[in-house]
């Protein structure tokens, strides 16, 4: 798989371009995308935040991510591969669904409310750390869930749906979205 | 049993992670953002995109305070005799370490509720330092008027974004707590007047170590009025701990000057 970081070379932070493509691509392959995809991981390494957006065009996927997305919360600056692959398998687990014919037609990142950002997210997350055998830390997925569509039972189950799902549409994710 | 504890020797399990003071200060990131290059966090409101995250790593810097504010108001019992610090002045010190024990049993199960864990976040220890100014006076009103005012203003912002992002648990906790640190606000000024009664240049000390705890915590915008600013200056709730009107105005100019 082709994967390029951008930049080439960090100087206000401590990551490594080469760790985070290579994490990147065992991802993307998890995830179930092509050989063929072209991935693309810009890093706004000036910027603490962690704020994600994802453009997928044709067979190339774009993930932009402000520098805190892959940071350690325990040390300053510093890349946490735990961290990253996390935030790289709720992109690239949502990206590979957009190249999904099946999955339908969602609109593009920017034009997704947040309580659909929410759902999708919970829907990747879970898959995501069912196929890696990783923690996927659905305590705080569902809280980020709760924020969006209520503190309620109903919302609670929505979740639970979402997390423990592997073959929906984005028309199953809106469904299922709308009854909290 | 030694008195005047320092910040490294204080007891944390392998869960815990200490960064500096220093550090975050020099994060070429922070400067970047305080000098107008770079997004600023902006209000905890549920609107941000990074909301929970934001809310979660903010609990998890009140269940660090909670612990800081419990070993700081423990040592005050025990640092001072009585003739340096009224036993009455440390019954209510005993009286606060109960409330910051229950506030850090609270603290672990909201952070729970929110899906956090013990540690996930690095803790500096600026508060715990703060309450280890060798005069009762100043350790006082560094920590009770400054730090436990900063809680007035962190727990009213958790409190309005678990309004407004409908969480009744977090709401609810946030409003007791918050009602306890009104309380120890108020010890702290009911103190500071009572012992600098005779001594105008101590209360006028006291006052300006204040200030300069109020100005780190206001630290690139941390606190503040603006739409800007994470954490809110809570007036209403300042004004019900005894602070005055020119008071509060000074700490909100503080936070302006401290933005850039």
């Amino acid at each position: 798989m082709n994967v390029t970081v951008d930049p080439p070379a960090f100087t206000v932070v401590d990551y490594d371009p080469g760790r985070i493509a290579a994490v990147a691509a065992e991802v993307a392959a998890l995830a179930g995308l092509p050989d063929d995809v072209r991935i693309e991981v810009v890093v706004d390494e000036e910027n603490p935040f962690g704020k994600t957006s994802t453009v997928v065009a044709g067979r190339s996927v774009t993930i932009a991510v402000e520098g805190g997305a892959f940071e350690d919360p325990q040390r300053l600056r510093q890349f946490s591969e735990a961290t990253a692959r996390l935030v790289l398998g709720r992109l690239l687990f949502r990206a590979a669904d957009r190249l999904d014919p099946a999955f339908g037609d969602p609109p593009p990142d920017q034009e997704l409310t947040p309580s659909q950002h929410t759902a999708w997210d919970a829907y990747a997350v879970g898959r995501y750390s069912r196929r890696g055998g990783v923690d996927g830390g659905e305590g705080r997925r569902r809280y980020a869930f709760r924020i969006r569509h209520g503190f309620s039972d109903a919302a609670d189950r929505a979740f639970d749906r979402l997390w423990s799902a592997s073959d929906l549409t984005w028309a199953d994710i809106q469904a299922i979205s709308a009854v909290t | 049993m030694r008195k005047s504890f320092p910040a490294e020797d204080l007891a944390r399990d392998g869960r815990f992670r200490r960064a500096r003071m220093e550090d975050r200060f020099k994060d070429p990131r922070i400067e970047r953002i305080a000098s107008g290059n770079g997004r600023r966090g902006g209000k905890l409101t549920p609107d941000r995109p990074d909301a929970a995250h934001a809310a979660r790593q903010m609990m998890h810097g009140i269940f660090v305070g909670e612990i800081q504010a419990l070993e700081g108001a423990g040592r005050t019992v025990w640092d001072f005799d009585d003739t340096e610090a009224p036993f009455a002045l440390k019954l209510d010190m005993a009286r606060q370490c109960w409330d910051e024990a229950r506030h850090t049993e609270i603290s672990v199960k909201l952070g729970e509720h929110m899906g956090t864990e013990i540690g996930e976040f690095a803790e500096t220890t600026f508060l715990y330092e703060a309450s280890c100014n060798p005069d009762p006076v100043l350790r006082l009103t560094g920590v009770n008027r400054a730090l436990e005012g900063l809680a007035i203003d962190v727990f009213n912002t958790m409190r309005e974004f678990g309004e407004a992002s409908g969480d009744p648990v977090l709401t609810f906790c946030e409003d007791w707590m918050l009602a306890d640190e009104v309380t120890h606000v108020k010890m702290g000024s009911d103190w500071l007047r009572r012992l600098t009664e005779h001594d105008p240049e101590r209360r006028q000390r006291a006052l300006e170590f204040q200030r300069v705890v109020d100005k780190l915590f206001s630290f690139r915008g941390f606190r503040g009025e603006a739409d800007e600013n994470p954490v809110q200056l809570a007036r209403t709730f300042r004004r019900m701990a005894g602070f005055n009107e020119a008071e509060i105005d000074e700490i909100a100019q503080a936070s302006k000057e401290t933005a850039s």
